[in-house]
């Protein structure tokens, strides 16, 4: 017979995660940002020397998700949520950062409690004002990894809309783009991965989400995304009740660099479809991992 | 222990007309109260949470040749992110030489509602700068 932890002893806000055998970190927003900040362009001597696309990034907040008809909507489990806000124009991009590294290359779980929402600036549906979010890893091999050690960047986005049409699907991307010396010493490279070029549907990956009615009002979702660092493949995607075939997906790939070994970024990202800003929150967020 | 975070609200690097981020905005004739005629309105930034704030604006690089610049500064808060009303009536006014490039100005607020953003008026759009806001609970 099972036994099962009496409900009125376990913590809703965790109970809604599936974790794997150990947490790595749960990232409630009601206790700080909790290592969550902005993502800046690599740089050397001034800070103009970083690719233009890095420029216009805007960093991380918390909000409670006040609107201007209803107030304060809080957020699923408490006051807070980490808030990306973008500028407001077309393709302007927030991206928000974790930054880590790992001790074991096994299977990691990333689950996610979210929503996304345009600035509330118009009294309209305003359904494909946001292009895109969606979320990141920054990962790098060991540096014994022999013989070809790499630098793997699995990416996937909600395409929202593009220009008027609403999209409505699930993307990954696997192409880089060249990188580009920052400088002059020779030692600092830089490339811009979350440009709107090189993104492939994900195979059925049309999903169409809970927008709601206006733009004040925020649903929450669930997201999962296994990787395997071991073979640095993508395992499960899910979102709310879809999961989807990671068979047919590939990282961003490119050789290792000398500074990244083991590294474990995380990050979110969202894009704007119209000018007007774009909103994606964190309700709260877990990393879980396989023992050995 | 009281929580803290410094957020970096912008970053404004060129100087070079033709790469520059366009965040500065000349004034209509009938808008200008000279030499201010130039306008940058930070974008906006969340901090519910906190209950004192201070912005810091900070020189990053300086044109070529030495100019006199005067600016001033005046924080505006919002009950929702749409609409903004300045914290007070008066303004901080600021003059600096663009060839000292230690230059820093801070610009403190207490008493606001959820949103938080800095309005500056200088008489160039010549110069580069980064602007934190400081929080505490």
């Amino acid at each position: 017979m099972m036994h099962r932890t009496p409900s009125l002893l376990r913590d809703p806000a965790l109970e809604i995660f599936d974790p794997l055998d150990r947490i790595l970190f749960h990232d409630d927003f009601d206790r700080g940002f909790q290592g969550w900040t902005g993502l800046i362009g690599n740089y050397e001597g001034a800070l103009s020397s970083m690719l233009p696309e890095y420029k216009g990034l805007r960093n991380p907040m918390l909000s409670n998700l006040t609107v201007w008809d209803t107030g304060t909507d809080g957020s699923l489990n408490g006051t807070y949520a980490l808030k990306l806000a973008t500028s407001p124009r077309p393709g302007a991009l927030a991206v928000g950062i974790k930054r880590a590294t790992y001790r074991q290359a096994g299977l990691l779980r990333w689950e996610t409690i979210f929503t996304f929402k345009p600035e509330a600036s118009a009294l309209q549906l305003s359904s494909t004002d946001v292009r895109a979010f969606g979320l990141l890893l920054d990962l790098q091999d060991t540096d014994t990894k022999e013989p070809h050690p790499q630098r793997v960047m699995p990416h996937i986005r909600y395409l929202n809309a593009d220009g008027p049409a609403r999209m409505e699907r699930w993307q990954f991307k696997r192409q880089p783009r060249d990188l580009h010396p920052i400088g002059s010493s020779g030692e600092t490279r830089s490339h811009f991965h979350l440009g709107p070029d090189g993104w492939e549907d994900v195979p059925g990956g049309r999903q169409r989400l809970c927008y709601n009615e206006i733009a004040t009002k925020h649903n929450w979702y669930y997201m999962r995304l296994d990787f395997d660092l071991s073979a640095m493949r993508f395992q499960s995607f899910q979102c709310n009740d879809r999961v989807f075939d990671c068979s047919a997906l590939r990282p961003l790939a490119l050789p290792a660099m000398p500074n990244l070994w083991c590294m474990l970024n995380l990050a979110y990202f969202v894009e704007a479809n119209a000018d007007k800003r774009a909103f994606l929150y964190i309700d709260s967020t877990l990393l879980s991992a396989t023992r050995a | 222990m009281r929580e803290s975070h410094t957020a970096v609200i912008d970053k404004v690097m060129d100087l070079d007309p033709q790469t520059r981020q366009t965040v500065w905005r000349r004034l209509p004739a009938n808008e200008v109260a000279l030499p201010f005629d130039w306008e940058y309105v930070s974008e906006p930034y969340e901090a519910a949470w906190a209950s004192e704030a201070i912005f810091f604006m900070r020189l990053l690089a300086v044109p070529q040749s030495r100019q006199r610049v005067a600016a001033r500064f005046q924080a505006e808060i919002s009950p929702d992110g749409l609409h903004w009303c300045p914290l007070s009536c008066a303004w901080q006014t600021k003059g600096f030489d663009t060839e000292a490039q230690a230059w820093l100005h801070a610009v403190p607020v207490v008493r606001f509602g959820h949103w938080l953003r800095l309005r500056c008026q200088a008489s160039t759009d010549f110069f580069a700068f980064i602007l934190y806001l400081s929080l505490k609970e």
